[in-house]
């Protein structure tokens, strides 16, 4: 497929603020899938099906993701980002957090490997950072140089899988 | 009078004192914009029309779509989303086009980057983020967008890209001439039931 150069010719940027630097020497912990799985395992009984396409995952440090979900939540403006339906929903939200992390690392010159942030469908038994129980939703989920984390893409609430209280009832998470 | 022109002095030095400082500003500012994120506006999603709507295709007809191009086996497709919209099959174009700016925009090779580490999910994902965005311009389309990813075992040769037993990943579209796989670094793009690896799918989410 020949891209269509000409169509974007006229089209402007979208500028986003400056994100949190991207330390490589911060980004040193690599996981197999396996070993993230095993993560999983331990946090629960049930752990969810991993889909991913490479076998090792390259752990962000801790700290650049509580900068980077800081980042994050600043985008909803200059991205006009609303909740429509089917449209742009929960799994939009956790989509596009794990998009931007990507785009960091990309632009950092990053070539280690995948990161290891991914999103997951979950039922909701328990409330959690304002999402009634009784549904399904989408979050985040962040292996870091500290171990596994969920976090709220819509409002940035990060908790550790282990405290997460539906941390039995992910079903899928999609690296 | 003259006990006072230091003071004057100092008074009109000072604007000039201060004028370093709003150079620094000026520097720290031109620092942060280097450090802006710039992307090329988010590419207008290419949605195949039914008159004024857009037509739709719900996650149970793709799974047939998906079985009909050659996917086999249960389990092997999540979606997310009830409805999804459907792309022009022959407006693609634009997107492998935003795609490509995009990565050059964020000084990565995108068609190198077969030589490196490579992850057809992560552009599989930027693509459906882009895309979705753009939509939210648009009046209430109310469906999702139709680009998944699909993994699969690399069994057989496909153009450039070699029968080797690898796992890999390419982006899928759901579109009105049917579901199309495409790879972004090779610019490769071919209909799912002539793709070589259609029986070596591992799993396909939308």
């Amino acid at each position: 497929m020949d891209p269509d150069f000409e169509a974007l010719a006229k089209k402007s940027f979208v500028k986003l603020p400056p994100p949190p630097e991207w330390v490589a020497a911060e980004a040193a912990g690599v996981w197999t899938a396996d070993e993230l799985k095993a993560a999983f395992a331990r946090a629960t009984d049930t752990p969810p099906a991993v889909n991913h396409v490479r076998s090792e995952f390259l752990l962000p440090g801790a700290e650049w993701v509580r900068g980077y979900r800081a980042w994050f939540s600043k985008l909803e403006r200059p991205l006009k980002l609303r909740f429509e339906g089917d449209q742009w929903d929960c799994d939009n939200y956790a989509s596009c957090f794990v998009t931007f992390a990507d785009l960091l690392a990309l632009r950092a010159g990053e070539n280690r490997g995948t990161l290891a942030v991914g999103w997951a469908t979950v039922f909701y038994r328990h409330p959690f950072a304002g999402i009634e129980a009784g549904g399904a939703h989408a979050v985040v989920v962040v292996a870091t140089s500290e171990g596994l984390f969920v976090i709220e893409p819509q409002d940035g609430t990060m908790t550790r899988l282990e405290s997460f209280p539906n941390r039995d009832t992910i079903e899928a998470v999609y690296f | 009078m003259w006990r006072l022109l230091p003071i004057l002095l100092v008074g009109l030095l000072l604007p000039a004192r201060s004028a370093p400082g709003a150079e620094a500003v000026e520097k720290e500012k031109g620092k942060a914009a280097e450090r802006q994120v710039l992307l090329p506006a988010f590419p207008a999603p290419p949605l195949a029309m039914d008159g004024r709507a857009p037509k739709r295709i719900s996650s149970l007809r793709l799974l047939r779509e998906l079985q009909r191009g050659g996917v086999r086996g249960w389990g092997k497709f999540d979606a997310t989303d009830g409805d999804y919209a459907l792309f022009r099959g022959d407006s693609l174009a634009v997107l492998g086009a935003w795609l490509e700016t995009a990565c050059k925009a964020l000084d990565y090779d995108l068609t190198g980057a077969r030589g490196r580490h490579y992850d057809g999910a992560v552009f599989s994902r930027l693509l459906n983020v882009a895309t979705s965005i753009a939509s939210l311009r648009e009046d209430a389309i109310n469906l999702a967008m139709p680009i998944g990813v699909l993994s699969c075992r690399r069994a057989e040769e496909w153009g450039e890209l070699p029968g080797d037993g690898k796992d890999d990943a390419y982006v899928i579209f759901a579109t009105d001439a049917g579901v199309l796989v495409y790879d972004p670094p090779t610019r490769q793009i071919i209909a799912l039931g002539d793709f070589p690896n259609r029986d070596h799918v591992i799993k396909v989410w939308f």
